[in-house]
């Protein structure tokens, strides 16, 4: 097994509720949220880098909203 | 890249060969997969049209080259952080199926829903264990696609997913899929060609991977 | 360096049941299709269409395979003698009894004079003509309802066979 390091992280309540909010629904660990998070925005901003855009498609209405990423 | 010792079954013979899983591999080892594969894909087209075998009987992944698609598959590579990661098994000095499966994106449909799950982008496994009876073909090595679920499984597991995965089969593999697999047939799925979607629950995923 | 390592999976030394029950998996069809449709490398017919055209076809040449070998048996002849009697390669009369391939033109002339059948009706049972013969689909499915692997042809057997060559007339 590789050799994990530990960081102790600071977060607001509210961060905090949203971080437990999450694990519950997803049935996941905070740390497994934390995980998925952390590949979520490195797949995102990789693209981003590359010139793409991200958007969210609305099926129903046949709609694009743009998600805006500050780098 | 992390290797593990497995055997496969010689299907001839019986017989149990030694055989390796790979659980790191990147897009390189996909593109030498294909390149020791082609020249036994363009043998299978050659039997299957001498034979006169009906288009829609010929292995639906026939024709499929992914080194053609290289570009479109780098938002696919996988990586140690990367959202993918490709598994594989070999034999005997070759590839003998690989598997690319995606940690990000993707949600449950069992209920109660919304749950992220490993959902899995293609498996593919060596032209030579493909079975078409029409031109008295047989496979080569068995227990090829069930060791590369099993893989997937066990990434969907220390994910903390509990083995959730969910894939959309070809029509020729759905008895796999909704039969030794135990996955739900959730049926076809108008956004991917109406091809079936099935989803492995936290219940069968343990089943599967259950040594006793 | 060390971050661009993978966390190996954790897969347990011993397998053999695992491994037992994954080598007696009939898994030599796989394929999936998800990155393949997102990539346009799927077949242009709809899956659900290709998998109806498949078992339509298959079925088709089951049914013609089951029809030629129940009607060399009802003749009381082996294959080599039914080849040698109607002047057909033993090899492609084997490859229609057991539905291997498509069988040509040529060889559905013969067996049509030989079995004194419609040529036409043979061809749609291979796959050659395309027609929505409701009829022959029904009654095919009769047939092979019917019809079961015995070495000479039961009362059932004989009369089914008798049934569905009225099909396959003219």
């Amino acid at each position: 097994m590789l050799e994990k390091r530990t960081m102790t992280l600071n977060l607001t309540p509210a961060e905090m509720e949203v971080l437990e909010g999450i694990a519950r629904r997803k049935d996941v660990s905070k740390t497994a949220v934390i995980r998925q998070a952390l590949r979520l925005y490195q797949l995102v901003d990789v693209r981003l880098s590359q010139g793409e855009k991200l958007f969210f498609e609305d099926e129903l209405q046949k709609k694009k909203s743009e998600l805006m990423v500050l780098g | 890249m992390s290797t593990h010792p497995t055997k496969l079954k010689r299907a001839a013979t019986g017989d149990l060969v030694d055989a390796v899983l790979h659980d790191s591999l990147d897009l390189d080892d996909l593109f030498d997969a294909e390149k020791h594969w082609a020249p036994e894909k363009i043998e299978m087209s050659r039997e299957l049209l001498n034979h006169n075998v009906p288009r829609a009987l010929w292995p639906q992944s026939l024709h499929w080259n992914w080194a053609k698609k290289a570009v479109d598959l780098k938002p696919y590579a996988p990586g140690p952080l990367s959202a993918h990661r490709l598994f594989g098994i070999s034999a005997e000095g070759k590839w003998q199926g690989l598997l690319l499966a995606r940690c990000v994106g993707c949600q449950t449909r069992i209920a109660p829903g919304g749950r992220d799950l490993v959902y899995v982008e293609f498996v593919e496994t060596a032209p030579w264990n493909f079975r078409i009876p029409q031109t008295g073909r047989d496979t080569l090595f068995k227990g090829v696609g069930a060791q590369l679920v099993e893989l997937a499984i066990r990434w969907s597991d220390e994910l903390g997913f509990r083995g959730r995965v969910g894939l959309h089969s070809l029509p020729q593999s759905d008895s796999f899929y909704g039969g030794h697999c135990g996955m739900n047939d959730f049926g076809p799925d108008p956004n991917y060609q109406n091809l079936r979607y099935f989803e492995l629950d936290e219940s069968h995923a343990r089943t599967y991977l259950q040594e006793t | 360096m060390e971050h661009k390592k993978y966390e190996p999976l954790r897969v347990p030394a011993n397998r053999d049941k695992l491994i037992a029950r994954a080598v007696s998996a009939d898994d030599d069809s796989v394929c999936v299709g998800g990155l393949a449709a997102k990539l346009g490398m799927l077949d242009e017919r709809p899956a659900v269409e290709v998998r109806r055209a498949a078992s339509q076809e298959a079925f088709r040449l089951q049914t013609l395979a089951r029809f030629v070998q129940l009607s060399r048996r009802e003749h009381g002849l082996t294959s080599e003698q039914f080849a040698t009697k109607y002047d057909v390669d033993v090899r492609e009369l084997l490859d229609i009894e057991e539905a291997r391939g498509i069988p040509e033109p040529r060889v559905l002339y013969q067996m049509s004079r030989a079995l004194g059948v419609s040529y036409d009706k043979l061809l749609i049972l291979a796959g050659h003509r395309h027609s929505r013969d409701e009829r022959l689909d029904r009654e095919a499915l009769r047939f092979a309802a019917s019809s079961g692997p015995m070495d000479s042809l039961s009362k059932t057997e004989a009369q089914a066979l008798h049934d569905f060559i009225k099909v396959l007339h003219d």
